[in-house]
């Protein structure tokens, strides 16, 4: 069990009287005191830019930047392969799909994803596909959201190049069975991308045991800071990959040409630029945050409320949970009333929630729907805080919803 | 009365009330039209500026020009029909010159995010495109 009021009493934003019942943490997390903290820490005590500073201030900045870095691939059980930091998970994608797969990729090969994914999984392959000639493959879902295993094996073939999948779904939080769909890529030797954005500040992630050659995810859905996320991958195929940009710090010695030029080993060949110093230590902070709770207790907390919101909205004439979500994600659809609507209604009663697609049209299409409510916690999350997201859903559908 | 004058006196109606008491009357608005146009919920007539679904269909008719507008939101379907109201049986002239933005007002900023505001705000000028079309 967790102290919930310890937890919240962490996150300074529940200090504040007219902060709203938040649950919207798919979207963002907010953030505990210990991310802000070292974030302030880096901009007060050690802020100077890293790499080659030849004084303390910049050493400094150094080693926190770096052990950032070592404690995330710690985090991940990584250490078989690279943290590479980004903005977010949608910058971790381009650079698989334009630095590894786009040299790969030609006429006649192809690229696999799931019709449930974000569409920063989606819209990069696509994309790469357009530009390279090759076929963008989607698997499809059934109408409660799973996926059509069974097709997904079969569109799998010897010309696909990667398949990229979310272990969650953001807009339904269906979990995807991951583990059996990169063995089966395997089978034919094919790499696969995990987009992690929803489910790695909810479950543990082993990524030796789990396999994967890539895997992403976004800071400040796990209680880090906006604007820094990771793209972890194993050793070799991060060494077959180009740079997805260009710049300094990822240069050893510039040629005469471009083909002359000579890159810094890995994970700098990769972050071109100034990386997000502050991002990083603050992410760091966040893993460090969760592990002294405890990912198990995390999960075990935000199952309950899952429990309690599915069960509780299924018994609401009209109201229907779309699959059987366990991670933290509850969507919802109410007979007669548009998502819109419900939410502009939430937030009068001070209750913050998602409405519409999601950046998930394709699942909204399969689903045959044009959005949902969804309903997302956080460790913060309390039960009084589910249960008045329900009864508020009931006084909703009882007033206004006809029939 | 000018459409200019009808849309101050629709405001007035508004004003002076809490968030949760107009969103009520939208709602109480929504709720006395007519059952969703299923006909023209289709995606040729969808207009795709709006955050909610809205569809829209403006054609020539014995009676003059004609609108059909639908949302799957009862405050977008109420906020079209308000706009309905002030523009009915208005001639084509005053339509065309006319400004309607009442959904701009403060008071209904609990109500509308941003994209369904700007939604709003492109409908008028389509509207007035489509008078131009079918006067000529």
């Amino acid at each position: 069990m967790i102290d919930i009021q310890d937890i919240r009493d962490s996150f300074p934003c529940f200090q504040r009287k007219d902060f709203p019942v938040y649950l919207d943490s798919a979207a963002t997390t907010q953030k505990p005191e210990c991310v802000l903290q070292a974030l302030t820490d880096y901009y007060t005590a050690s802020c100077s830019n890293i790499h080659r500073g030849n004084y303390r201030l910049s050493r400094s900045a150094d080693d926190a930047y770096f052990a950032a870095r070592r404690k995330i691939n710690r985090y991940l059980n990584g250490e078989h392969g690279y943290t590479i930091f980004t903005k977010g998970v949608t910058e971790a994608i381009h650079m698989v799909a334009f630095g590894f797969c786009a040299p790969r990729l030609s006429p006649g090969k192809n690229v696999i994803v799931t019709a449930t994914e974000h569409h920063s999984n989606y819209l990069p392959w696509q994309a790469v596909c357009q530009q390279t000639g090759a076929e963008f493959r989607v698997a499809s879902i059934n109408s409660e959201g799973q996926l059509n295993l069974e097709e997904y094996e079969k569109l799998i073939d010897s010309n696909t190049e990667l398949v990229a999948f979310p272990s969650i779904a953001n807009s339904t939080g269906i979990a995807l069975p991951i583990e059996r769909m990169i063995r089966v890529a395997h089978e034919d030797n094919v790499p696969v991308l995990i987009d992690a954005a929803q489910s790695v500040a909810h479950t543990k992630h082993d990524l030796l045991t789990l396999d994967c050659e890539f895997f992403c995810f976004s800071g400040h859905k796990l209680y880090g800071p906006t604007g820094i996320g990771v793209l972890w991958g194993k050793k070799d195929f991060l060494e077959r990959m180009e740079p997805y940009q260009y710049g300094g710090g990822m240069i050893d010695q510039l040629g005469a040409t471009f083909r002359q030029n000579a890159y810094q080993d890995l994970p700098e060949r990769l972050e071109a630029g100034t990386p997000p110093i502050a991002g990083a230590i603050g992410l760091a902070a966040a893993t460090g945050y969760l592990e002294s709770i405890g990912l198990n207790k995390v999960q075990s907390h935000e199952q309950t409320l899952t429990r309690l919101t599915t069960a509780s909205v299924s018994a609401i004439p009209g109201a229907k949970v779309i699959g059987s979500p366990h991670h933290a994600v509850v969507a919802i659809t109410l007979d007669g009333a548009s998502p819109y609507d419900l939410g502009v209604y939430l937030d009068m009663k001070n209750i913050a929630v998602r409405c519409g697609s999601h950046c998930s049209q394709p699942t909204m299409s399969a689903l045959g729907i044009s959005g949902t409510i969804r309903v997302s916690f956080g460790i913060y999350n309390t039960q009084a805080e589910a249960e008045k997201f329900c009864h508020e859903l009931a006084c909703f559908a009882r007033k206004y919803c006809k029939g | 009365m000018s459409i200019g004058d009808k849309q101050k006196q629709l405001l007035l109606q508004f004003q002076n009330m809490d968030d949760l008491t107009r969103f009520d009357k939208l709602l109480a608005i929504a709720m006395t039209l007519q059952a969703p146009d299923l006909e023209l919920r289709k995606e040729e007539n969808r207009f795709t500026a709006c955050q909610s679904n809205l569809w829209i269909k403006i054609a020539p008719s014995e009676l003059g020009t004609e609108i059909r507008i639908d949302s799957d939101s009862m405050i977008v379907r109420a906020f079209t029909s308000l706009l309905l109201s002030l523009i009915s049986g208005e001639t084509d002239a005053e339509i065309l010159s006319c400004k309607i933005d009442f959904w701009n007002d403060a008071c209904f900023d609990e109500l509308l995010s941003w994209r369904t505001r700007q939604g709003l705000n492109a409908l008028i000028p389509y509207i007035q495109k489509m008078y131009d079309y079918h006067k000529l």
